[in-house]
């Protein structure tokens, strides 16, 4: 992948292995307890920015923040992944703010280790015309708990989360807390997520949705399905929606728990398919509809690629 | 190639209630022939089928299954079709999200590893592919599409075939394959189908009706009733079948 990578280890920022020097001389950038980034008005970065976080046994605070000015466009793929096996907690608090018409396609990919805590919370602010292409990926971790705050204050203002989260250990535990705010008319919300789960984990999913009054003509859709590989796994969904509009386009949701095809195993199979791999087939085509999704296809092969390797089992 | 002998067989239902459908099938079958096996609906054409693939609940309770000499009832399904065997399905399974050339090129190096031969490259897949898909009369825009989703019933018969083209199996089973084809569905199916044979490979076609094997011309017929084959003979015994129907058997079986 080309991309600028900046490096945070244990929280530290890494100067050595991290390529400053590829960022355009605008950006502001600050890495102390974290990376806050500035990108002014009218500037689009061509490559994506790599942020990576690499735990070594500390436990850490990281306090991150993209405003994004005017006009200005970002691709950014943020990663979290520890090289031990010991518990540790990382804890992120995430401020995005976008001005008018500004652009970022964001993917987080959660690859802790499984005895790790990780929670995450995020709060976004967008203007006229902005865009927030965001891809959760989570793998690892045992618990993780992330918390999204949104508000679409002007017209127009596009929020899009799409996510996977796997688990496949017992007592292994995903929160994901949605909350969109459509506080301007013609604002477009949609969160769409899938989840596999695998022996004795549990997965809980809240997205609540506030259409206020004059936030007329918006559009809201939510989604969640989840493929439960054992009878000990448990899925909490809540979808929630509070209008207050007159007049809304559409706010749909849907959710769904099933479990494998075994008549789709047995034909993966029956072409000399081992079961294991079957299981990877069927796992695989079960999630490749949500990244086929991601628009930015830099993003789309590097999910892509992860979720593969991860679904080998 | 394929030996039956006093195959017992019965059905497991979702309550765990067996209901035996099986009752001691003979059949010898020997390299290059085609036997065609037909029946009316209940008869247990397809359990035998499926007894042979290895699908879940389908128990053989008594008997053996010799497939080139191995004993077919102690391999899980992807070992039996690792030693030749392929089942064309009466209703092809539609997996969505998984790509047919990718699940193709992941049949094939299965096949090839449980065989100890290298892997086929990207490359050589794709040769290999197009030239296979061409036979199956298909178009290649099937192979990026998901299994069977949304195929028509022509469509995933003909995918059937495609597999088998590819796969090249020693024993191919067609469940049906001509349920819910029109005449020139029926056609491209049979002409896969007889392009794959040979002195080698040998071809049980189930069917009900004696259609197919107009265009697919079985050495010999099986009847079968109630999990029983009552009668065998040569092709001209499916022709009789179609003028008499099955009613004559079923009297004999029953009486």
């Amino acid at each position: 992948m080309n991309a600028i990578r900046l490096i945070f280890i244990d929280a530290v920022f890494n100067e050595a292995l991290s390529q400053l020097q590829l960022l355009p001389e605008n950006v502001e950038l600050n890495t102390e307890n974290g990376f806050s980034l500035q990108v002014p008005a009218n500037t689009k970065i061509a490559d994506p920015i790599y942020v990576y976080f690499l735990n070594k046994g500390k436990n850490t605070v990281l306090k991150n923040k993209i405003i994004l000015a005017e006009n200005s466009e970002l691709t950014l793929i943020e990663e979290y992944h520890a090289d031990h096996l010991d518990k540790y907690i990382t804890d992120v608090s995430m401020v995005l703010q976008f001005g008018k018409n500004a652009l970022l396609h964001y993917a987080k990919v959660q690859n802790e280790n499984k005895k790790a805590t990780h929670q995450y919370s995020m709060q976004v602010t967008q203007l006229t015309g902005s865009s927030l292409y965001l891809f959760l990926t989570d793998l690892g971790s045992h618990i993780a708990k992330i918390q999204i705050q949104v508000n679409l204050s002007e017209r127009d203002a596009i929020f899009d989360v799409k996510g996977l989260y796997f688990l496949n250990e017992d007592n292994q535990y995903i929160d994901n807390n949605i909350q969109v705010k459509h506080d301007a008319p013609f604002s477009v919300s949609g969160m769409s997520f899938k989840g596999v789960l695998d022996k004795k984990s549990r997965a809980v999913f809240f997205g609540k949705v506030i259409v206020e009054q004059k936030a007329e003509h918006i559009s809201a859709n939510q989604s969640n399905h989840n493929l439960l590989l054992s009878s000990q796994a448990e899925i909490n969904i809540k979808p929630h929606l509070e209008v207050y509009a007159n007049e809304i386009k559409c706010c749909r949701h849907g959710a769904t728990v099933g479990q494998l095809d075994k008549e789709a195993l047995f034909y993966l199979r029956s072409r000399g398919i081992e079961e294991k791999m079957a299981l990877q087939l069927l796992i695989e085509g079960f999630t490749a509809d949500m990244t086929n999704q991601i628009v930015n296809p830099m993003i789309r092969s590097y999910i892509e690629k992860k979720v593969v390797s991860h679904a080998k089992l | 190639m394929l030996t039956i002998r006093n195959l017992h067989a019965s059905i497991q239902d979702e309550k765990q209630n067996t209901k035996p459908i099986l009752h001691g099938i003979n059949l010898d079958i020997q390299p290059g022939e085609v036997h065609a096996i037909m029946g009316p609906n209940g008869s247990g054409k397809s359990t035998l089928a499926n007894v042979l693939a290895g699908r879940d609940h389908y128990q053989a309770t008594m008997g053996e299954i010799f497939l080139q000499g191995e004993n077919l009832l102690t391999l899980l399904p992807e070992q039996r079709a690792a030693a030749g065997l392929f089942l064309a399905f009466q209703y092809p399974v539609e997996i969505p999200g998984v790509n047919n050339m990718y699940f193709l090129k992941a049949a094939v190096n299965s096949l090839r590893k449980h065989r100890h031969l290298p892997e086929l490259d990207a490359m050589d897949f794709l040769t290999l592919i197009k030239a296979k898909i061409k036979e199956a009369k298909m178009d290649e825009k099937f192979l990026h599409r998901a299994v069977n989703e949304g195929f028509s019933g022509g469509e995933k018969k003909r995918n059937e075939i495609l597999q088998m083209l590819m796969l090249e199996p020693a024993l191919a089973i067609l469940d049906e394959a001509d349920s819910g084809l029109d005449i020139d569905a029926l056609q491209r199916v049979a002409e896969g189908v007889n392009s794959l044979r040979n002195s080698k490979r040998s071809i049980i076609l189930i069917t009900h009706y004696q259609r197919l094997l107009n265009y697919i011309i079985p050495d010999v017929v099986h009847v079968m009733i109630k999990g029983k084959i009552v009668k065998s003979g040569g092709k001209e015994l499916a022709l009789e079948l179609e003028e008499k129907g099955y009613s004559e058997f079923i009297n004999q079986v029953t009486a």
